[in-house]
């Protein structure tokens, strides 16, 4: 309750600094949501260029490009901030202030990332997804809905975790652009169906790096295809997110500090 | 030169500080093209093809594994680093060197990526050829690559410091950087190939002047491009200088204009 209030209160602080800058307000709302749609562009080039993905038609498709959407528009709004907070922090040297404040070191960094140019690409992603169920007619049960917020709350779980190994490693090697474009990386990867993968591949992706849990899985959900191997991702996403404190626990025992 | 050794030296005692970082990038950098590799050779089995929108499947593989040679040699975050300079003071003192800004900026640049073509490119370039064989590479594709390359630093560094100049008229540059991710990505042919674009868009995003900062030097080292035939490289090199000199004249207007409207109130 305490995180969802932090949350509310950077949100509120961000919507007013924001709207200082009015024209760079409004048009790095419009220009995120452009960025944003660039991935689902993407994909439906590369789909229309090959003779599609395995197992997915063209309507199908959308869905998933509007729930990759959706999903885009989340992480950014939420945690869009966090990677460049931490680097900054580290980097300038004002990394011991996050041990002062009130709450978890990691309460304090991730309430305070929240990017709120990235709410344009929520709404456009949340109104994609239920355009296109319209039209695909998909019957949206309550328990599809609990099951689509479950898989998008582990999502969100397992992305954090990645975060918080982020943010360890920041503090301990503390330059890490190199970094950064590793993280757009792995979220690429989970820009597409897993099913293009074979084997080993599949099962990397939907278990042991549960990167499936972002798009795939809850694009799945709706269709009403869902792999049973997909509930193991709920269980390797909470162990990813356990391993990922301890990381942090770890690190943060090792780091001294030189400040006055 | 002198100043430009001095530049060098500090950059490099900058990097070594930071080396576990940048071991860090050449471990996992590599995994990344494995990835790459397992992902595209799904999509071509499923297509049963051997070429997909005039890509082999190496070529495809290397056209994405090569996105970080470009964030190696060509990227740059001067217009940041200049945004922050304007936002939270600090622009006089740069002022008060005595160098030009606009020299000043692409010495640390230079420095820094000639650094990163040392330590990263070749470690990288040498680790890919050994998880995906480039039977397409040849040698003087990789120079003609590796020359365009340095083109599209130069270009890529004028599209960043008048970005960066832009600060004193608009405070803040944000929607300026998705900008620049716009161009890099979808212009520049970062994210995909041009070639999954439509035809009408393929030819728009070819008449503009942001794909010789990826796309085309790729060409090369894909060896897509007839290497041997020198007329088609030296087409690129002087459609890219032209560009070069537009922006250097953009560049230097947008200083000039804002430098004789700048006032500081110093300490």
């Amino acid at each position: 309750m305490r995180v969802i209030k932090l949350f509310g209160l950077d949100i509120k602080n961000k919507f007013q600094r924001a709207i200082e800058f009015r024209l760079n307000f409004i048009i790095t709302l419009i220009i995120s949501l452009c960025y944003n749609t660039a991935l689902p562009i993407f994909q439906f080039f590369i789909f229309k260029g090959i003779n599609g993905f395995p197992g997915w038609t063209v309507e199908e498709v959308i869905l998933f490009q509007a729930v990759l959407l959706f999903w885009t528009g989340i992480i950014e709004f939420l945690f869009g901030g966090v990677r460049n907070n931490i680097s900054k922090e580290v980097l300038h040297g004002g990394f011991d202030r996050v041990f002062l404040w009130p709450h978890h070191p990691l309460v304090s960094i991730f309430t305070r990332g929240v990017d709120v140019f990235a709410f344009l690409t929520v709404v456009a992603g949340f109104a994609g997804i239920m355009i296109v169920s319209f039209r695909l007619g998909i019957q949206m049960s309550w328990y599809t809905l609990l099951l689509f917020i479950l898989f998008l709350f582990c999502g969100i779980v397992f992305y954090v975790s990645l975060l918080i190994i982020y943010c360890a490693l920041t503090v301990l090697l503390i330059k890490m652009d190199r970094l950064q474009e590793v993280l757009d990386k792995i979220f690429f990867f989970g820009s597409f169906p897993v099913d293009l993968y074979h084997g080993f591949g599949k099962i990397f992706f939907l278990v042991i790096f549960p990167s499936a849990l972002w798009i795939h899985i809850p694009s799945k959900v709706l269709l009403g295809g869902v792999d049973e191997i997909s509930f193991y991702s709920v269980i390797t996403s909470l162990l990813f997110f356990m391993c990922a404190v301890l990381f942090w626990e770890y690190q943060v025992k090792k780091y001294t500090s030189s400040g006055g | 030169m002198s100043v430009f050794y001095h530049v060098f030296t500090h950059h490099l005692r900058q990097v070594l500080q930071y080396r576990g970082a940048l071991l860090l990038s050449l471990f996992l950098h590599p995994l990344i093209m494995v990835f790459h590799t397992l992902m595209f050779k799904g999509i071509y089995e499923y297509n049963h093809k051997q070429t997909l929108l005039g890509y082999t499947l190496p070529q495809m593989i290397w056209y994405f594994g090569s996105i970080h040679f470009f964030y190696y040699l060509v990227w740059n975050n001067i217009d940041k680093s200049i945004n922050e300079k304007v936002l939270y003071g600090g622009f006089e003192v740069q002022l008060l060197k005595p160098f030009s800004i606009m020299a000043w900026e692409f010495s640390q640049l230079a420095s820094q990526k000639i650094l990163s073509a040392i330590i990263e490119f070749v470690p990288v370039y040498l680790i890919y050829y050994f998880i995906c064989f480039p039977d397409f590479m040849s040698v003087t594709g990789l120079c003609q690559y590796l020359i365009l390359s340095v083109l599209a630093l130069i270009q890529f560094f004028l599209m960043g410091f008048t970005m960066g100049i832009l600060s004193f008229k608009l405070n803040n540059l944000t929607f300026l950087n998705s900008i620049k991710f716009i161009i890099v990505n979808i212009f520049a042919g970062a994210a995909f190939p041009i070639e999954f674009f439509p035809e009408i868009l393929k030819k728009i995003i070819l008449l503009l002047p942001f794909h010789y900062l990826y796309y085309t030097p790729v060409q090369f080292l894909l060896g897509k491009v007839n290497i041997g035939m020198w007329r088609v490289f030296s087409n690129c090199f002087m459609l890219q200088i032209i560009w070069i000199l537009v922006f250097f004249f953009i560049a230097r207007t947008v200083l000039n204009r804002t430098m004789k409207s700048y006032m500081s109130v110093g300490g």
